[in-house]
This record gives structure tokens, C-alpha cells and sequence, in this order.
């Protein structure tokens, strides 16, 4: 060691530690021209460590008035070809209250400078960023059997089945899916029924798709009023945090 | 509702660089898979007092599995000329053993260095400290001599 180094290392050392057996050392540093929160020195399996990462993700949230109650975020490990959703809660309705919503699904470590929200990652890769508007969906159905006709009403969840009337269904029946299961953006509601029964569906918004034939372009305006051949489908994609309902009465 | 859409950015350099000179860092990470490090010493050398003055999340899961957060600060003597500070720990509350994390805000364009000084440790430390070590005390009757005898 050279004499000038020496004299630097005395210079950086303000008390020397008692022991100085094992050790390991690590250097950061910071290529960017605005703060970067690090996360480090979790296992190989932190999702959250940000460390030597070469891709950024920024959502630019000017104008966001953060009523919301709940972000959505999209998401997926590389090389998947599907984004996965993740629904998160606001404490906060505030630029930071996205931030700690973010980090709270554990996947990369989220950070925000003036109303850009940033993080970097190489392992995964994230898509849209949904600000709800007005919190959860809510999907409900109401069976209403004035003339006893008979028939079968069955509400599916992303093809499972969480509502099915009974064989002899009763005079009057209602529900809220949201009982059985969150109902999470991306989702897809299957009304489905075996009866001469007419329906009603509406929803908070038009714009609902449908796969309906009688709206190819896949959307229908509100109050959606139809009375199909038997067995007919409702199916649709839960597209925003609105009311979904459907009424459905063999008096039409 | 508003939706966002990600600008992605690919850089040829990392944002966050973060290195060491023996070993990988990833290697480093890896060898928490078998060894837990109670850090007794820490030392932390900036380019600025602004970046030592950060507050360190140290993030830990206790046996419960429930989440711990304890902020480590390195203050600065008032007269100290020098951006570099030793920091004293206590092993049992600061370690890294592939649960633990160190979170913390690195200033644009800063340069840092820490350096962990550990003792590997176990969980039958806590036993070693607190009891009798039953093993011990057989070697030292030389229990086991007479089994010794009959295999040779």
C-alpha cells in the first residue's frame, strides 16, 4: 500500500472497529439523475431487490385526482404471454398511497418522483395501471319467476359457478356475487339461463362487452334489455369498478 | 377510469449498480440460502453527508413469519471531516439470512460502500448461550469410549 493510500484509509477510518475477521463489502451506485430506492441483499427469491436492474417501468399520473379507492395493476414474470392482475387497496388517496399499494404486492420495489410512479425490474414486466374509480365491482342477480314457468339461472365467475337456482327454482331469488368471491378487473361473468324468461342487464356504464351477437362490436348500451331463445348467455368482461346486475323474470 | 400505461425504458447500464470486488453480489445473496450473518460491525462510506443521513430500512421476519421494520441511522460526528462511519450492531438484531432486506433511498448520481463485519451464526447459538450442551457433556465423560472399543 502505498503511502498516500494509507493516509486516505486513515482518513476515511474515523475509529477502527474491534474486530475485523469476516466481512463482505458491496458498492452502489445511483446511474440516474433522480433518487432511487434500493432494495438489497434479500435472497435470490426477494422480488423486491431492484439491484442491477436495466429496465424501468414510469407511470406518469399527472392529473390523477386520486378518488379511488383501489389500483389495479398488471403484471407478469418474463416470458409469460398473460398479464395477471392484482387488485390493491389505497390507504392513502395520494401519489404515495399508489406507491405503498404497489409495494405491497411484493413484486419490485416502487418509488415515485414528483407524479411519476417508477420501478425497475428485470424479472418482471408490468402493464396497465388502473386507478379505480369508485372501489370494487359489484356484480348482483335477481330471479323472478312471476308465472312459475320453471327454468335455471346460473352466474359463472371466470367459468366457475358460484350461483345455480335450484331444480324447482323459487318464486324469488337474489344474491351478490361479490359474496362468494372478489370480483377483480379482467374478470368474465357468464349469466346463464334455461328458460323463457326474458332479462334485463345493466350496468354502471355502457360499454360492457358482450359476445352477444346482436352488438358485434362486442359492447351494449345500458339498460341492456333482451329476451333470447332458450338457453341464452350473457357473458362479459368486468371492465371497470361499476355495478353489474341482472334481472331476470319470465313476466317480459 | 383512468388507466396508465408503462413508458419502458431498456438501459445498456443498470439504474442501481450494485457490486463488490471478491465475490458477485449474486453470489453474495446466494450464500444466504446456507449461512446466516450476524452483523456485528457496519461500516458505510459516501460521497455525501446528505447520503449517509439516510434513514436504512432493515427489514427482518421473526419464526412467526411476521414482518419487522428497524431504521438504522448513521450519524455523523458535527466535526467529522470525513463522509465514512463505523456502526456498531448487535448480531442477534441485525442479520441477513435470505429473509432480510436493506432498503433505502441512494441520491442521484451518488456513489456508496458498505462493509458488513459478521459472525456466522446459528440458531443453537441461542442454546449453546442459554443451557448446558448436553453433547459436550457426554465427550467430556467419554461416554461413547466404550462403544469405541467394541467397533475397533
Amino acid at each position: 500500500m502505498s503511502n498516500v493510500n494509507k493516509i486516505l484509509k486513515l482518513l476515511t477510518t474515523p475509529s477502527l472497529p474491534v474486530n475485523q475477521d469476516d466481512s463482505f463489502s458491496i458498492v452502489l451506485k445511483n446511474n440516474t439523475s433522480s433518487v432511487v430506492k434500493a432494495n438489497i441483499l434479500g435472497a435470490t427469491t426477494n422480488l423486491k431487490d431492484n439491484a442491477n436492474s436495466t429496465i424501468s417501468f414510469t407511470y406518469n399520473l399527472s392529473g390523477e385526482t386520486y378518488s379511488s379507492t383501489f389500483i389495479t395493476i398488471e403484471y407478469r414474470v418474463v416470458g409469460a404471454s398473460v398479464y395477471q392482475t392484482a387488485t390493491l387497496p389505497l390507504q392513502q388517496q395520494n401519489i404515495q398511497g399508489v406507491v405503498d399499494a404497489l409495494n405491497a404486492l411484493g413484486i419490485g420495489t416502487w418509488f415515485y418522483s414528483g407524479n411519476i410512479v417508477k420501478t425497475y425490474n428485470n424479472k418482471y414486466q408490468f402493464g396497465n395501471l388502473f386507478v379505480s374509480v369508485s372501489g370494487i365491482a359489484t356484480v348482483s342477480y335477481e330471479w323472478n319467476s312471476e308465472n312459475m314457468v320453471g327454468g335455471q339461472l346460473t352466474v359463472l365467475v371466470n367459468g366457475f359457478t358460484f350461483y345455480t337456482n335450484p331444480a324447482t327454482p323459487p318464486f324469488f331469488d337474489a344474491g351478490l356475487i361479490n359474496d362468494f368471491t372478489a370480483i377483480n378487473l379482467g374478470d368474465t361473468i357468464d349469466f346463464q339461463g334455461s328458460t323463457p324468461a326474458g332479462a334485463i342487464v345493466t350496468s354502471g356504464t355502457a360499454g360492457v362487452s358482450t359476445n352477444d351477437p346482436a352488438y358485434p362490436d362486442g359492447t351494449f348500451a345500458q339498460p341492456y334489455t333482451n329476451s333470447l331463445s332458450v338457453p341464452y348467455s350473457f357473458n362479459f368482461t368486468i371492465n371497470g369498478f361499476y355495478t353489474y346486475s341482472l334481472f331476470c323474470t319470465d313476466a317480459l | 377510469m383512468p388507466t396508465y400505461a408503462p413508458t419502458i425504458t431498456t438501459n445498456s447500464t443498470s439504474f442501481l449498480e450494485v457490486s463488490s470486488s471478491n465475490v458477485s453480489y449474486e453470489e453474495i445473496k446466494n450464500s444466504f440460502a446456507n449461512n446466516a450473518y450476524g452483523i456485528k460491525e457496519m461500516y458505510l462510506l459516501t460521497e455525501t453527508f446528505m447520503q449517509m443521513q439516510q434513514s436504512y430500512g432493515f427489514q427482518k421476519f421473526d419464526s412467526n413469519g411476521d414482518q419487522g421494520v428497524e431504521t438504522l441511522i448513521f450519524p455523523p460526528d458535527p466535526y467529522q471531516k470525513q463522509k465514512a462511519i463505523y456502526k456498531p450492531s448487535n448480531k442477534e438484531e441485525i442479520f441477513f439470512n435470505g429473509r432480510s432486506s436493506l432498503s433505502f433511498d441512494v441520491m442521484p448520481y451518488q456513489q456508496m460502500k458498505f462493509t458488513f463485519y459478521y459472525d456466522r451464526v446459528n440458531t443453537s447459538d441461542y442454546l449453546n448461550e442459554n443451557g448446558i450442551n448436553n453433547f459436550e457433556l457426554i465427550q467430556e465423560w467419554d461416554f461413547f469410549a466404550p462403544y469405541k472399543d467394541l467397533l475397533q
